[in-house]
């Protein structure tokens, strides 16, 4: 007769330790069998924003991208995406382990020369949901597009680029939940991309800031966009005259 | 360009002195398109305004553009951070929106809020509502709500 917990036991117990991070830790320890469960709430969620070589420091514990917890993850935050891969020929496949996630929050990503740190992104997870983007550059929405079930998308503070050089999806994500954007004096470019997107937009939730008539005039345009869906409006109105700072309206 | 502004102010200012029965925001909506027009919003439920200081004309020029019939709540949060010069420059302003807040009540029972928050010197700025607001205020129309900070997130290192 096994004198071990029946594994449905385990798993309920220790799911009810998923936001305690010190004792999950410590199941870890308690037994081989108790670490698949226990890594399954430690890699909810991943943030990668030192600069001392987290992505290298990760990879160097879980060389195996096919075994490693990463699929776990259903949360993932990287910031200062360049430095981290910077040199990094097989970021690729280490993205691609994190398979699974369903919400990317991506934060001060910008980069010089043509090629985006961003294209090793495209699509590496199919199941994401929320994509959030801060302190980015503007060449973003061939990432946006890239994620068929994208719903909820927020855009704060992204940096200004050549709104041309852009070339239109035969596709786009159905965009059904929330829109987020955040970005003072640059709605009428981010607005005029997202209304060429082919499938349209289906924003159930708008939250938008306007710093002037521009602004107001192109958050006009994304809620005539989605009058059919669009319960929730969410408007910063700060126009005419001075404007706050930035910061404080985020 | 000023030159329009000015002649437009111009116009509007000897429409109040000819007329005062006619109501200012009335001539004003009438003469311009809104930047923000929420007309085509059909299924709204919930609009919230986040305005910058006590100034709310844009806000009250958007709010007479909504037609949805399925609206449940108005909020209307001044982001200040102190009182910011003669308040007398937007009392007609709070009191245009006063009275178009009550009209979206009795016709439509759209509820009001108003969020607050506390100034730079850490007091409430709640005291300011019945002023702002006087009608909607002894009405009890309006539900006072302090303005907390989105919590920080929690992440996992």
């Amino acid at each position: 007769m096994s004198r071990s917990l029946p594994p449905e036991i385990l798993d309920l117990t220790i799911d009810h330790l998923h936001d305690e991070p010190t004792a999950l830790k410590a199941c870890c320890l308690v037994s081989k069998s108790w670490v698949p469960r226990t890594r399954k709430h430690l890699f909810a969620l991943v943030e990668f924003r030192t600069l001392q070589s987290p992505v290298e420091r990760w990879k160097k514990n879980f060389p195996d991208h096919s075994n490693s917890p990463a699929h776990h993850t259903h949360t993932l935050c990287i910031r200062n995406l360049p430095t981290l891969i910077a040199a990094d020929t097989e970021v690729g496949a280490w993205i691609r382990s994190f398979r699974n996630v369903v919400q990317l929050h991506l934060e001060r990503i910008t980069w010089e020369g043509p090629r985006s740190p961003l294209v090793p992104f495209h699509g590496f997870s199919p199941t994401i949901r929320s994509l959030s983007l801060t302190r980015t550059s503007f060449e973003v929405f061939d990432l946006i597009c890239s994620f068929p079930l994208l719903e909820d998308l927020t855009l704060v503070l992204l940096a200004a680029d050549d709104a041309d050089r852009w070339t239109v999806p035969l596709a786009s994500p159905k965009l059904t939940g929330s829109l987020e954007l955040i970005t003072p004096g640059m709605v009428p470019p981010i607005a005029r991309r997202l209304l060429e997107l082919p499938d349209g937009l289906h924003f159930v939730k708008i939250r938008v800031t306007c710093l002037n008539e521009e602004d107001a005039r192109s958050a006009t345009d994304l809620v005539s966009r989605c009058s059919s869906t669009l319960e929730i409006l969410d408007i910063g109105c700060f126009l005419p005259g001075g404007f706050p700072s930035a910061s404080a309206i985020v | 360009m000023t030159s329009v502004v000015s002649s437009r102010v111009g116009f509007l200012q000897l429409l109040r002195l000819s007329d005062a029965s006619l109501p200012l925001i009335d001539v004003v909506t009438a003469m311009e398109q809104p930047p923000l027009d929420l007309s085509k919003a059909t299924k709204l439920k919930y609009l919230m305004f986040l305005c910058r200081g006590l100034k709310i004309q844009p806000t009250i020029m958007a709010l007479r553009t909504v037609e949805s019939k399925t609206l449940q709540r108005i909020t209307i949060h001044p982001h200040i951070s102190a009182i910011e010069g003669p308040i007398e420059e937007t009392v007609q302003e709070w009191q245009d929106l006063d009275r178009l807040l009550i009209q979206f009540w009795t016709s439509r029972s759209v509820r009001s809020q108003f969020v607050y928050g506390r100034d730079e010197g850490g007091n409430y700025l709640r005291d300011h509502a019945p002023s702002l607001l006087p009608e909607l205020t002894r009405r009890g129309l309006v539900d006072l709500v302090e303005h907390t900070p989105p919590s920080l997130r929690t992440t996992m290192r």
